[in-house]
């Protein structure tokens, strides 16, 4: 009788503890604790090529399946040589990159110089028909819905007053066709659309100066909303600019300031060569 | 050879008969056509010109209750019935629909041999039975994949090909197994393909089946009406054989669609295009082919025409990729005119190719795709707005040189100077204001030379063929950084780049 007891009210128990965890796991699914979101998610994003970039976002880089957006009124401070070393990964691994909408087509000897295989990228540029908004989110869409392409750049930034901001809509139809794919989905937007509810999961607001440029973070999934500055340094995002600017600068020193008195030699050195006269005589 | 023998024969050959056929042509054109519902509605005539006479060559259900015949006049035909719809007989719809039925039979045996004076398709089997399961099975798959095509059809399979023509006459489905002349012998002669006036000679001889015929000695009615008639009924019996020619498939496809009244919204014609594609990927599937590109033309009457070239990325055979291919070029190409007919050709046929699957990669999947995704692009926007950056030809890096033939000569490597992501192209000429906010931003020692020539090397030969450019680099105070030229023959300054 005793033994029949104890073995009705265990089953009591493990009914009761099975409704528990029942409970529990219905509630794990609408409960998120803070600490969850310093939690790396399980996708993996495209290396941004900038250390502090990637060790800041939660994917390693660029997320992948899911849009981001760079809120920009700067045109010319280096706001697509962002892209370019994510650029050169994929284009090396033969995957295809379509930039659409830019306001002036890509020039190829740039993609070439920052090893980014121009046959690999592929523009859809405005014209007098695609100048309608609408065809480039068609296009845009269709991309984005095939899968097909590793990076999806959209250019929106009005150019020109006939050009109006995206609606929400359509930008919940691109995240939609963007979600689930093997795409990385960069969208760049008027700074005066920063206030506007976006369901992108990263937003960074772009602004430049001589030295840095500043990648103010507006929203980020799986970061806690602090709002930080990543400033990443021109020169790196922009190296052969920089460095043609460097060589303009120590040229314009020098004929200011004269040169300076050149290495006394001991052997005499072929220009052209480099190489010591005498040795080159043998 | 006097008395028929016997002959034990298996099934060799399925005819596929088209009863009242150019009714059926103008009645079945693949699409819903108009005079489908008019035929079930009102009585309908086909009629044909014979010498002076109009004379009725088929009827629908409605006109024959009414007492119309095949054979009688039109005069007559409207006497019996009123109002009438009369059709003209059209050859070509008739061998149209007979090739389509073809092409559909193809699939079940590449011998098909089209018999369009008798308004039948007869096919050889005798190597695909085993395949389909026996000739009731092949019977059944037959009748299942002809059923869109045409509205009614005979069925008959026999041991040799006249039997099976003959009997077709008779019976709407039949699997004719054993001797043919077990099912000969009470076939009426109006079945048999002999002429009227033999069949009218034999029932004067009080001869009304095939059977009676056979019976009689065949020497003498060789030498009464000809060696044409034993022939046939010893072909027809399996007694001897005859070489039939086969049915070549089309090496291209051409159909169009016609409108009775003039259509001027897509909405209207757009079914007539999702019929022509329905029947061309048809022929696609029944041949196993796959096509590249495909030609509409969209025609109202003689007085306009449009064309629309609609290209797949890979060869394709899938309409759902053919309607929307077409719907982006249409989208780009409005056809501004009404529509009377609109016509679907395409020579580009190739043979279906299945790439091998790769089961651990997506690579090869996603460039197809992406191929695809480009071609509908293109449609849609034109090839050029859907481009990967332009190669240069020259240094000069606008796509329209000033100099085309020109031998060119760089001061500087081009690859040596650092080149703006996004190039203006053709390069903006700098106004007044902009020119002074700009050349203050710009450090002139050190430019970067480019020059054209049209005499090689000698630059200086000729200065008007000479083009000589100066090239800076601009940071403007809104840190935006631009690539800027001082033209030395116009002497100007342009902007031809930014440094994004």
């Amino acid at each position: 009788m005793q033994a029949h007891f104890f073995a009705r009210s265990g089953q009591a128990i493990a009914v009761a503890l099975q409704a528990m965890a029942a409970q529990d796991s219905a509630l794990a699914r609408w409960v998120h604790p803070g600490n969850e979101t310093d939690q790396r998610p399980e996708r993996t994003g495209v290396a941004t090529g900038f250390a502090v970039l990637d060790a800041f976002l939660p994917w390693g880089g660029w997320p992948v399946g899911a849009m981001t957006e760079v809120m920009t009124d700067a045109f010319g401070a280096g706001e697509l040589s962002l892209l370019l070393p994510a650029m050169s990964r994929l284009a090396s691994e033969k995957r295809p990159i379509a930039m659409i909408g830019l306001p002036h087509e890509l020039f190829a000897p740039a993609l070439a110089q920052a090893n980014v295989d121009p046959q690999q990228v592929t523009q859809i540029l405005p014209s007098a028909r695609t100048h309608d908004a609408k065809e480039l989110l068609w296009s845009s869409e269709q991309i984005l819905k095939s899968g097909a392409a590793a990076l999806v750049v959209l250019w929106s930034v009005p150019t020109s007053p006939h050009r109006s901001a995206m609606s929400p809509e359509a930008l919940r139809r691109l995240h939609l066709a963007c979600l689930g794919q093997e795409t990385t989905f960069i969208h760049y937007r008027a700074a005066s659309c920063t206030a506007l509810p976006s369901p992108a999961w990263l937003r960074f607001g772009f602004s430049a100066n001589e030295e840095q440029i500043r990648l103010q973070v507006l929203k980020c999934r799986g970061r806690l909303l602090a709002r930080p500055l990543v400033t990443l340094d021109r020169a790196a995002v922009q190296a052969r600019l920089a460095t043609r600017l460097n060589a303009e600068r120590l040229l314009a020193r020098a004929l200011e300031d004269g040169l300076p008195a050149a290495p006394r030699l001991s052997h005499p050195v072929d220009l052209h060569s480099g190489l010591p006269l005498t040795q080159q005589a043998h | 050879m006097d008395g028929p023998t016997s002959v034990r024969a298996s099934l060799r050959f399925v005819c596929v008969h088209v009863p009242a056929l150019p009714l059926q042509s103008h009645a079945c054109t693949g699409a819903a056509g108009p005079t489908c519902s008019l035929a079930d509605t009102a009585p309908l005539v086909v009629v044909e010109r014979q010498a002076r006479r109009t004379l009725v060559v088929a009827r629908n259900r409605l006109a024959a209750r009414a007492g119309i015949e095949t054979g009688q006049t039109l005069a007559e035909a409207h006497a019996l019935a009123e109002p009438l719809l009369v059709l003209a007989r059209d050859f070509r719809r008739e061998a149209a629909l007979l090739e389509r039925l073809a092409s559909v039979c193809a699939a079940f045996t590449p011998q098909v041999h089209l018999a369009a004076e008798r308004a039948s398709l007869l096919l050889d089997v005798s190597r695909s039975l085993r395949l389909h399961g026996g000739g009731e099975a092949l019977c059944h798959d037959l009748s299942e994949a002809l059923e869109p095509m045409a509205a009614r059809i005979h069925l008959v399979a026999a041991a040799t090909h006249l039997a099976a023509d003959w009997l077709s006459r008779a019976h709407r489905h039949l699997i004719a197994e054993g001797a043919p002349a077990d099912w000969l012998s009470t076939l009426p002669l109006a079945c048999t393909d002999w002429t009227p006036v033999l069949i009218d000679e034999l029932a004067a001889l009080n001869l009304h089946t095939v059977g009676e015929v056979d019976r009689l000695p065949h020497a003498e009615l060789a030498a009464r009406f000809g060696t044409a008639l034993v022939q046939s009924l010893d072909i027809a019996h399996g007694r001897s054989e005859a070489a039939l020619r086969w049915w070549q498939p089309a090496t291209r496809f051409s159909a169009h669609v016609d409108f009775l009244d003039p259509a001027r919204e897509a909405a209207h014609w757009f079914p007539g295009v999702v019929a022509l594609t329905g029947q061309f990927v048809a022929f696609l599937d029944s041949r196993a082919l796959a096509a590249r590109a495909i030609r509409l033309t969209f025609r109202n009457g003689s007085r306009q025409q449009s064309r629309l070239e609609v290209a797949a990325a890979s060869p394709t055979c899938e309409n759902e990729v053919w309607l929307r291919l077409i719907d982006a070029a249409l989208s780009r190409a409005a056809i501004g005119h009404e529509l009377s007919r609109i016509e679907l050709d395409c020579d580009l046929l190739e043979p279906r190719r299945f790439e091998p699957l790769d089961l651990f990669t997506r690579r090869h999947e996603q460039q197809r795709h992406w191929s695809e995704i480009l071609a509908l692009l293109r449609l849609r926007l034109g090839s050029e707005c859907v481009r990967s950056p332009r190669r240069q030809r020259t240094p000069l890096p606008e796509s329209t040189d000033t100099v085309p033939s020109a031998e060119t000569k760089v001061e500087f490597a081009a690859v040596a100077g650092a080149r703006p992501l996004l190039l203006i192209d053709p390069p903006r000429r700098l106004g007044a204001v902009e020119r002074a906010q700009i050349l203050t931003r710009i450090r002139r020692a050190l430019p970067e030379r480019i020059e054209t020539s049209a005499a090689g090397d000698t630059l200086s030969a000729d200065p008007s063929t000479t083009l000589r450019r100066d090239y800076y680099i601009a940071r403007l105070a809104n840190q935006q950084t631009l690539w800027i030229f001082r033209d030395h023959g116009a002497r100007e300054w342009f902007v031809q780049g930014v440094f994004a």
